[in-house]
């Protein structure tokens, strides 16, 4: 490998580690969802400093260059996580319309039995 | 809230109508109506008490439906027709009604035929009544629609039918009875909750709660707005085969899961 691609690779890696860890240290990202993206970015510089994996498994699958394969790997991951997260949003969907339909009902409750509210049932 | 006392919200229902029951209406935006809406249901369905469900209306929608004299649950966030349904639902089911009817909040639906609804409904023929506008012995009760919106209606008015071995006609209409075994399946996650159409028969039939059909007055509504209007008919209609084939692929609500005072 290029040594100015090795660098990049390897920089790229490192950044991705720290800015995930920055955010899950700053509650942006919860620790379930940090440990997919920790991964990735190991797995970055493993490669970036140790490509033969990459081109053995070129080799197995009859890969011309060893980047198709990694850009084909690139994608597959990208796919399966964006279906992860419509799984996820629509459970989070779910669970935002229990929790509307519920507050609906309680408020409607409180309206009605406290005497601060406005109309009395009819 | 768990009073489950029957009659423990409005007090039972003395009038002609009979014994204690809700009329859930969901509306959105709609102020104009909503007060007519109210009016008329306590002047045909005497009674019943009246509980709006403003699902997130920015036009005070709210305050015309509390000065008409109803009972208002109101989302703090735009559900959708299905989930406020479903919210008049929980309602009914927390305070122990037996016997729900669905009107629509934009005044499509004739009250003078909540009668008819309950009717199957009172005398045990059946679980979930629905008023079609497609069996026309009633008068005035003709339905104009532009001719898209007729060939989907006839399209899953076929599939339901052929699904669920009896003869459908109005698989999205919302003018619908509830007993109590409907309204603790409608409760649960089983309930479709983007459009409760099609789908919606099919889980029932599917649940085992008898279904039938009766003609309801309908009015053309005034506005030319629907539940519908916005999404193109190609997406409901892709969406509705997809929730279906999902329905079939699902195992069927247990007996149980239609149990009023099961789990």
């Amino acid at each position: 490998m290029d040594p100015r691609l090795r660098f990049v690779s390897i920089g790229i890696a490192l950044a991705l580690a720290i800015f995930v860890v920055n955010a899950v240290r700053s509650r942006k990202l919860r620790e379930e969802y940090s440990f997919l993206w920790l991964l990735i970015a190991g797995a970055l510089l493993v490669l970036a400093i140790w490509d033969a994996p990459l081109r053995g498994l070129t080799r197995v699958l009859g890969g011309v260059l060893p980047v198709n394969i990694l850009f084909f790997a690139g994608l597959i991951f990208l796919v399966v996580v964006s279906l992860f997260y419509s799984i996820r949003i629509s459970a989070l969907n779910n669970q935002v319309k229990e929790l509307a339909q519920e507050l609906a009902l309680v408020k409607l409750h409180l309206e009605r039995f406290s005497p601060a509210a406005g109309k009395p049932s009819p | 809230m768990a009073e489950g006392v029957e009659g423990a919200v409005g007090g039972p229902g003395g009038g002609p109508i009979g014994k204690p029951g809700l009329v859930v209406i969901p509306a959105w935006n709609e102020a104009a109506r909503i007060g007519d809406v109210v009016g008329e249901v306590r002047r045909h369905a005497p009674g019943l008490d009246i509980l709006v469900v403003d699902d997130c209306s920015q036009d005070g929608t709210r305050a015309a439906a509390l000065k008409a004299g109803a009972l208002v649950v109101t989302h703090s966030i735009n559900l959708g027709d299905g989930a406020a349904r479903q919210t008049g639902f929980k309602y009914a089911r927390a305070h122990g009604y037996r016997r729900v009817v669905t009107v629509d909040g934009d005044g499509q639906h004739d009250p003078r035929s909540i009668r008819d609804l309950l009717t199957p409904v009172d005398r045990g023929d059946a679980d979930l009544v629905i008023g079609t506008r497609f069996r026309p012995h009633l008068e005035g009760a003709r339905y104009p629609a532009p001719w898209d919106r007729r060939l989907g209606m006839v399209l899953f008015a076929a599939v339901a039918s052929l699904l669920t071995r009896q003869r459908l006609t109005d698989t999205t209409s919302g003018y619908r009875a509830l007993n109590d075994r409907a309204i603790t399946l409608f409760c649960s996650n089983w309930f479709p909750q983007t459009f409760p159409d099609a789908d919606l028969l099919i889980l029932a039939h599917r649940a085992g709660l008898r279904m039938i059909e009766v003609p309801a007055l309908f009015r053309e509504d005034p506005s030319g707005r629907s539940i519908h209007s916005g999404i193109t008919p190609i997406y409901y209609v892709f969406k509705m085969f997809l929730s279906i084939f999902v329905t079939l692929l699902r195992r069927r609500p247990r007996p149980e899961e239609v149990e009023p005072h099961g789990p």
